[in-house]
């Protein structure tokens, strides 16, 4: 890996070339602020329950409208129940007050609701894009911190606090300091058992958990554009991982065909002229850097977190490194351990990460015509509805099923613990992206993998390389 | 919309030092215990998956440290989730400036907009006071407009703000008020932008069947 530090000075804007965040971005400048602060056009909000309905609330109570209805999205998809025959209701303590907020706040504001019952609803950053809410060159922002997963497709956008949603609601802009950005390159050949997850979690261990902090990772490299959009999406989603403020892959002809195809993507000679502006899109060859990276994916083997931070990761042959004592003692391991053959009792597939079709699809490959071990409590939630419909049209749902998964209805799920269900106190091989303390349920020890890893893990009990048959 | 927001720019208190780095917000308040309406009270939650069961060993219930109002954090603090929650609990446990390290950015962003001094000491200054502050109680001054953490003895660690996160801190003015100061070139903007852009005006579902 090579870093580059600052460079002091810069030749004036007008000769500079421009990366592709630095075009998004000058297209939406509505005013210059003082010290480069930028008065910044918000082309969609996208609202979620946890959070959302509360600013909603705030907005009816100062009496003021949302600037563009029609840019507004909301999803049910945090507190939502995931379980088969759900009715709209949350077991997560206060969650009917979040879900009673939200579609209230909808109703009120005049704003798309894609409610449990919506076949749109899904986990809004698997949503977006997959419904064309997301579009190549458009700003977007969300209450959420994975909000820069739609830079897969090449949007700019950014995961914002309930305050700052209230004013990208209220006035459709934000005032934002410009992106910092920084290049990100994979370079090598991928072996083709390693997945964007992997590549993205070795990218964590290499750079670490302040490795992009506060900038705006633009991915580039063979590996990048040889990958599908859905692998684009894991990727930029563990951005934030890197403390990134957000991650972008240039639009191409890949990004192209995948949006042409979403339900809200722009017709006729509006798709024409959009085509034309998101070629464009690429940055100068010149174009400026705050830092570069470039990170070789040739030899890389499927990945897995050992501790309490997406950082902390090995290949899934190694052995736990010396790390923080906390880390270690947290997840009950020591160092020099091999990871192969630790028992779980755990697997889940889901999340904003790796529940998309291409996901399902790896996971299935790896389960059909084999079952999950005895102890081992299996759970895959697509990341949609739309998702789940396509994995069922596939039959994947009963691949899953018969392996002994429980098969769900779309939503964050236990990507998170918000104090229904969880995995309180087991290890968990899960395809999510935080393994936090306590992240997935109290005292849940999460080891963060591909969900093909996860699968395979799951049929062996323990945490098991998914190239092994 | 438009109540000030903070408690104006010259802050003075005790410093609590919590001196870990990568301190995410599911760790400053876990997804569970964030009550469900902004009006509830945060503090009770605050850092509760260190705290619970560990009697006055954790930093913020050792008597020396009680009443602190200036958290001393390490690196990238506050990264993670986008949850302004954590923010909350630190504003309803009695906190109006963090200084650290480091932070996650939108979580400095959301101390901003609730009125709490987010201040990044360079690594000289942070290992000094983090020194000062584990040898026992100190108290010193976060001064916004000098831009500088005051020491007891005097002497003034500089810390950096962006011209617009220092006039919201120095003065108390919400960035919506701020925004709307530029309604005129908003609506001209949205206007230019439909002509320029018509692809990227949004398509209800109903239109794009
Ligand atoms: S799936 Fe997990 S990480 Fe993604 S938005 Fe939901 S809770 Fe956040």
């Amino acid at each position: 890996m090579k870093t580059r530090r600052p460079r002091t000075t810069r030749p004036p804007r007008t000769t500079r070339r421009q990366s592709v965040v630095e075009k998004i971005w000058a297209r939406h400048v509505v005013a210059e602020l003082a010290g480069g602060t930028a008065l910044v056009h918000i082309d969609r909000v996208l609202v979620h329950d946890r959070g959302g309905g509360l600013t909603l609330r705030k907005l009816t109570d100062a009496g003021r409208p949302v600037a563009r209805p029609a840019a507004v999205v909301a999803t049910a998809d945090h507190v939502v129940d995931t379980r088969p025959g759900r009715t709209g209701a949350s077991e997560v303590p206060g969650g009917e007050v979040l879900l009673a907020e939200l579609r209230a706040g909808a109703r009120r504001h005049g704003l798309r609701l894609l409610d449990v019952d919506d076949p749109g609803q899904g986990i809004v950053h698997v949503i977006s894009p997959e419904q064309g809410i997301a579009l190549p060159g458009l700003t977007l922002v969300c209450n959420d911190s994975h909000t820069g997963t739609v830079g897969g497709i090449g949007a700019l956008a950014w995961g914002v606090g309930t305050t700052e949603l209230e004013q990208a609601l209220a006035t459709g802009c934000l005032l934002m300091a410009p992106p910092r950005p920084m290049r990100v390159e994979l370079t090598g050949i991928r072996p083709a058992a390693v997945t964007a997850k992997d590549v993205a979690l070795h990218l964590a261990g290499v750079l670490g958990e302040d490795g992009a902090a506060g900038c705006t990772v633009e991915f580039t490299g063979p590996v990048v554009t040889g990958m599908s959009v859905e692998e684009r999406l894991t990727l930029c989603n563990l951005a934030t991982e890197l403390s990134a403020r957000t991650a972008v892959v240039a639009p191409d002809d890949t990004t192209i065909e995948y949006v042409a195809r979403t339900p809200l993507a722009p017709r006729g000679e509006l798709w024409d002229a959009a085509v034309a502006e998101w070629t464009a899109l690429r940055s100068d060859p010149d174009a400026e850097y705050e830092r570069t990276a470039t990170v070789d994916c040739g030899a890389l083997q499927p990945q897995v977190t050992w501790g309490t931070s997406p950082a902390q990761v090995i290949g899934v042959g190694g052995r736990v490194p010396a790390g923080p004592e906390r880390a270690l003692t947290y997840m009950d391991l020591r160092p020099g351990q091999p990871l192969l053959g630790l028992p779980i009792s755990g697997a889940f597939i889901g999340s904003c990460t790796n529940a998309r079709i291409s996901d399902l699809r790896a996971a299935a490959a790896v389960l059909r015509g084999r079952t999950v071990a005895p102890d081992v409590r299996a759970i895959c939630v697509p990341g949609s509805g739309a998702v789940r419909r396509q994995a069922e049209a596939e039959g994947l749902d009963v691949v899953f099923r018969a392996a002994g998964f429980s098969w769900r209805e779309a939503g964050c799920s236990m990507c998170f613990h918000a104090g229904g269900e969880s995995f309180a106190g087991q290890r968990v091989v899960t395809s999510t992206n935080r393994n936090f303390e306590h992240r997935q349920g109290a005292s849940a020890r999460s080891h963060l993998a591909s969900p093909a890893t996860v699968a395979a893990s799951a049929v062996a009990g323990a945490i098991a390389d998914p190239r092994v048959p | 919309m438009s109540s000030a927001i903070g408690k104006g720019p010259v802050r003075s208190g005790l410093v609590a030092p919590l001196l870990l780095d990568h301190v995410n917000t599911d760790v400053i308040i876990r997804s569970r215990d964030i009550p469900p309406r902004a009006s509830d009270d945060f503090g009770r939650a605050l850092f509760a998956c260190w705290r619970e069961g560990t009697g006055e060993t954790f930093v913020l219930d050792r008597p020396e440290y009680r009443g602190a109002s200036i958290l001393l954090a390490g690196a990238n603090f506050g990264c993670g989730s986008s949850r302004e929650a954590a923010v909350w609990a630190l504003r309803d446990a009695g906190f109006d400036c963090v200084v650290a390290a480091g932070f996650g950015a939108i979580f400095r962003a959301n101390c901003v907009q609730n009125g709490i001094v987010p201040a990044v000491l360079d690594p000289a200054w942070h290992s000094e006071l983090a020194a000062l502050a584990t040898a026992g109680p100190v108290e010193v001054t976060v001064d916004v407009e000098r831009l500088a953490v005051v020491l007891p003895d005097g002497r003034a660690a500089p810390f950096p703000l962006d011209p617009l996160q220092h006039l919201q801190l120095a003065t108390g003015r919400t960035a919506i008020d701020l925004i709307d100061e530029h309604t005129a070139a908003i609506a001209r903007f949205v206007d230019d932008d439909a002509r320029r852009r018509p692809w990227a005006v949004p398509t209800t579902s109903e239109e794009a069947q």
